[in-house]
């Protein structure tokens, strides 16, 4: 039989391991909630002197896992919850939304890039007119490659 | 005695948790030890919900959490201990204001004296 307090362990971190949050903030939760079954497994140890009718009991009393998860994804601060929904491996979407993103940026830095080229051919004059835009276009148009770049990569390494 | 239990309950559970703190600081298995006492076995919550509210409440600032450590530290996990701060207080005594109001309003138009 397992130990008792390894079961418990186990089964906080089975509950939080699908909650979409940072692992500092997902490790915190699972030290306490192993901390607080651990206590209630030791008071119902001392009076039911059963090891697994403890358990059960401890585990009865925490509540139902599919309920609770719910309740702590939802404690998780939005802007972290967005930010690990978009890293998240699971998160089959995630790339896609990668690639979107990468798509978008690249075709905002070509929208500062070509405009100043054009403006160049047919006017001409100092290239410091339009030096600018059109760093600031390579730029921006480089980080939309690299974040399609990344989208693909994390393609292939979630296939293999 | 009828329980009251997690529907009946929601909406309430951070005040009472805020209630719970007033007294002193504390972890969690501390905080649901102080609900249970106080409502003398009428309450009915599945433990593992105290978290989430216990983490919804320090977001907001109401209360704040350390690891315990030093001489209230014990073998294996570590417990966080709560405790209210300036703001929870002030909410405390919002929401018991808020409270009053409702159950002398409620409680009017059902005829039962609060």
């Amino acid at each position: 039989m397992i130990d008792p307090h390894t079961q418990l362990e186990k089964h906080a971190r089975d509950l939080l391991a699908r909650i979409i949050a940072s692992p500092r903030r997902r490790r915190a939760m699972q030290e306490e909630l192993a901390a607080h079954l651990i206590s209630s497994y030791e008071e119902e140890l001392a009076q039911r002197h059963d090891a697994r009718a403890a358990a059960n009991a401890t585990l009865h009393r925490f509540g139902h896992a599919a309920d609770l998860r719910h309740q702590f994804q939802s404690s998780v601060p939005a802007v972290e919850y967005m930010i690990f929904f978009l890293c998240t491996k699971e998160n089959a979407m995630s790339r896609w939304i990668f690639l979107l993103i990468g798509i978008v940026v690249s075709f905002f830095g070509t929208g500062l890039i070509l405009p100043a080229l054009a403006k160049q051919r047919d006017h001409g004059g100092p290239w410091s007119e339009v030096a600018l835009f059109l760093a600031m276009g390579l730029v921006i148009t480089l980080a939309g490659i690299g974040t399609i770049v990344y989208a693909i990569a994390r393609r292939d390494k979630r296939a293999a | 005695m009828p329980v009251i239990t997690g529907d009946a309950l929601r909406g309430h559970l951070e005040t009472l948790i805020l209630s719970a703190l007033k007294r002193s600081e504390a972890h969690g298995f501390e905080i649901l030890k102080r609900l249970t006492d106080a409502g003398s076995g009428a309450l009915e919550l599945k433990e593992g919900s105290l978290y989430p509210a216990l983490y919804r409440l320090e977001k907001n600032g109401l209360i704040k959490g350390e690891w315990e450590s030093g001489e209230t530290a014990r073998r294996g996990p570590r417990r966080r201990i709560y405790h209210l701060t300036a703001k929870g207080r002030r909410r405390l005594d919002e929401a018991r204001g808020e409270f009053q109001q409702f159950v002398s309003i409620i409680g009017g138009i059902l005829g039962v004296s609060a």
